[in-house]
């Protein structure tokens, strides 16, 4: 699975919240089209990772590079565009329909011949096609959880960060949602997961990265 | 394309207090067409007594042509003014005969004999009416009255007392002008604040995914520009109703004095003018209150 260069990599990176640290000398890398699961209890830093990958929060120390280059370099619109986010809270917005919340990421990214038809694509893998017109609070906790999924794959990223998919689910559809993450990543992404779900995590022998209290990381199947 | 739509949502979804906004608006540019239609209107009425001759002096019966021509060179060499007109007492009888057309017993009583001839002077500045009248006061051609006084009339106090309305047309025009504009500036800065602030969770999604501050700024502006678009809008075109509904009651105060029908062209220019300065004003508004936002 390993390529010779890596999609994402922390170096050293530490992150306080006033007097509070959080993560502390954390390093890994992650390579193109790997299937990852970020592993650790509540606090140890799973979803800071993430933001600090979007550049909505600063590394105290240490660096974090993707795709060869410190975030620093990149563009923050641009490197968002390029990393995809499917958020614990999913973030849908309250008053637009299914299709809209996939369309405004599609706005964003802008450049599409065919919006439409790509949201339509989209809409009809995740298996939402008869639920396009509802809004979200008319919608299952799985169904809301794929549009937050279709929504941060409309725009064809490299990376797809998830943030507890399967938090709010029963059993039956969290395998789902895995299921249709693991589609996801054979298509050519880079999937990165945030869990505790020991179930999950005890069924798959993909790579995961242990975040511990102490917020040292621990690579496993690595 | 996509931003005129979410411009729209705005509106669309916020019936009421876009209503409100265009009210507003409407009101202060109704205002400040106004003052603009005002101020031409004086202007209009200042440049029809300035075309009149501002002096008249009237002549002895006795003057000859040759003392005329030689009074109209001196006047001419001054270089104070801008028309010299001979009236001979057949034509000082025509215009008293156009002016008097309905009193048959007036016309009855006047020939040419009994009125003098006179000569009108139009001066290039107001203020070459007084040297101009002293080179009168100097000729023996002009007729005495019986306190022995050259019969001279100017109305340079008119003019003067029009230009100083004009002026202060003008100047309080800009004063209330400059206040509307103020306050129609600070309210698109509080509504459009308050507005991203109700989207506050759209914007945190919009910007996590990678939205340029342009891409979430340009519905708002686009949304102020339509507010200001229609509230220049209905202001002139409430104006112009309620200059073409008191046109009677302007007429019959003014009389001879034509100010309609008012110049399509002023009106065509007051339009565009108002219409574009105010979208802009309300554009630049909102971007002050969304760039504060992003901020």
């Amino acid at each position: 699975m390993k390529k010779s260069l890596p999609i994402l990599e922390f170096k050293q990176v530490s992150k306080n919240f006033g007097s509070q640290r959080i993560l502390e000398e954390i390093s890994f890398k992650i390579y193109p089209q790997e299937f990852v699961f970020l592993v650790g209890p509540s606090g140890a830093g799973k979803t800071s990772i993430f933001r600090l990958l979007s550049r909505e929060i600063l590394p105290s120390d240490g660096e974090i590079f993707f795709d060869q280059k410190t975030l620093s370099d990149l563009g923050i619109c641009d490197l968002r565009r390029r990393i995809g986010r499917v958020f614990q809270d999913l973030k849908l917005i309250s008053d637009r329909t299914v299709f809209e919340n996939i369309q405004i990421a599609l706005d964003v990214a802008g450049g599409y011949q065919n919006p439409t038809e790509e949201i339509k694509k989209v809409i009809d893998w995740v298996g939402l096609k008869e639920k396009k017109h509802l809004f979200p609070a008319q919608l299952a906790e799985g169904e809301k959880q794929r549009v937050g999924i279709a929504r941060a794959l409309i725009s064809a990223p490299e990376v797809l960060l998830v943030d507890e998919p399967t938090s709010n689910l029963d059993s039956n559809n969290a395998w789902k949602i895995i299921k249709l993450l693991k589609d996801i990543n054979k298509k050519g992404a880079t999937v990165v997961i945030a869990t505790h779900d020991e179930d999950i995590l005890n069924s798959l022998e993909d790579r995961t990265i242990i975040l511990s209290k102490e917020s040292k990381e621990k690579d496993e199947n690595n | 394309m996509k931003i005129i739509k979410t411009a729209f949502n705005h509106i669309r979804r916020s019936p009421y207090q876009s209503f409100l906004i265009v009210i507003v608006l409407a009101f202060s540019f109704y205002l400040i067409s106004s003052f603009a239609t005002l101020a031409f209107i004086s202007q209009k009425i200042l440049g029809f007594f300035e075309a009149k001759p501002q002096i008249i002096a009237y002549l002895k019966d006795a003057a000859t042509m040759e003392q005329v021509e030689q009074l109209k060179t001196t006047l001419k060499e001054s270089g104070q003014t801008e028309k010299i007109v001979y009236v001979s007492k057949e034509e000082a009888l025509k215009i008293y005969q156009e002016n008097n057309q309905d009193n048959p017993l007036l016309l009855e009583m006047v020939t040419a004999d009994i009125l003098p001839a006179s000569i009108e002077i139009s001066a290039n500045k107001i203020e070459y009416l007084k040297p101009i009248s002293e080179i009168l006061q100097q000729e023996e051609i002009i007729s005495v009255s019986e306190g022995n006084k050259k019969e001279i009339d100017f109305q340079e106090g008119i003019v003067e007392s029009l230009r100083h309305w004009t002026l202060m047309v003008r100047r309080v025009g800009l004063g209330v002008g400059g206040f509307l504009l103020m306050e129609v500036f600070l309210l698109i800065v509080v509504v459009m604040s308050m507005k991203i602030t109700l989207k506050k969770e759209e914007v945190e999604i919009l910007r996590l995914l990678g939205a340029k501050a342009w891409f979430i700024q340009a519905p708002f502006l686009l949304e102020s520009a339509i507010y200001g678009f229609w509230g220049a809008v209905v202001g002139f075109g409430g104006m112009y109703l309620t200059l073409t509904q008191s046109q009677p009651l302007i007429v019959s105060l003014l009389g001879e004095i034509g100010i309609f029908p008012i110049s399509s062209r002023f009106l065509l220019f007051l339009l565009a003018s108002v219409v574009a300065f105010s979208s802009l004003l309300c554009a630049l508004g909102s971007l002050v209150a969304t760039r504060r936002y992003l901020k």
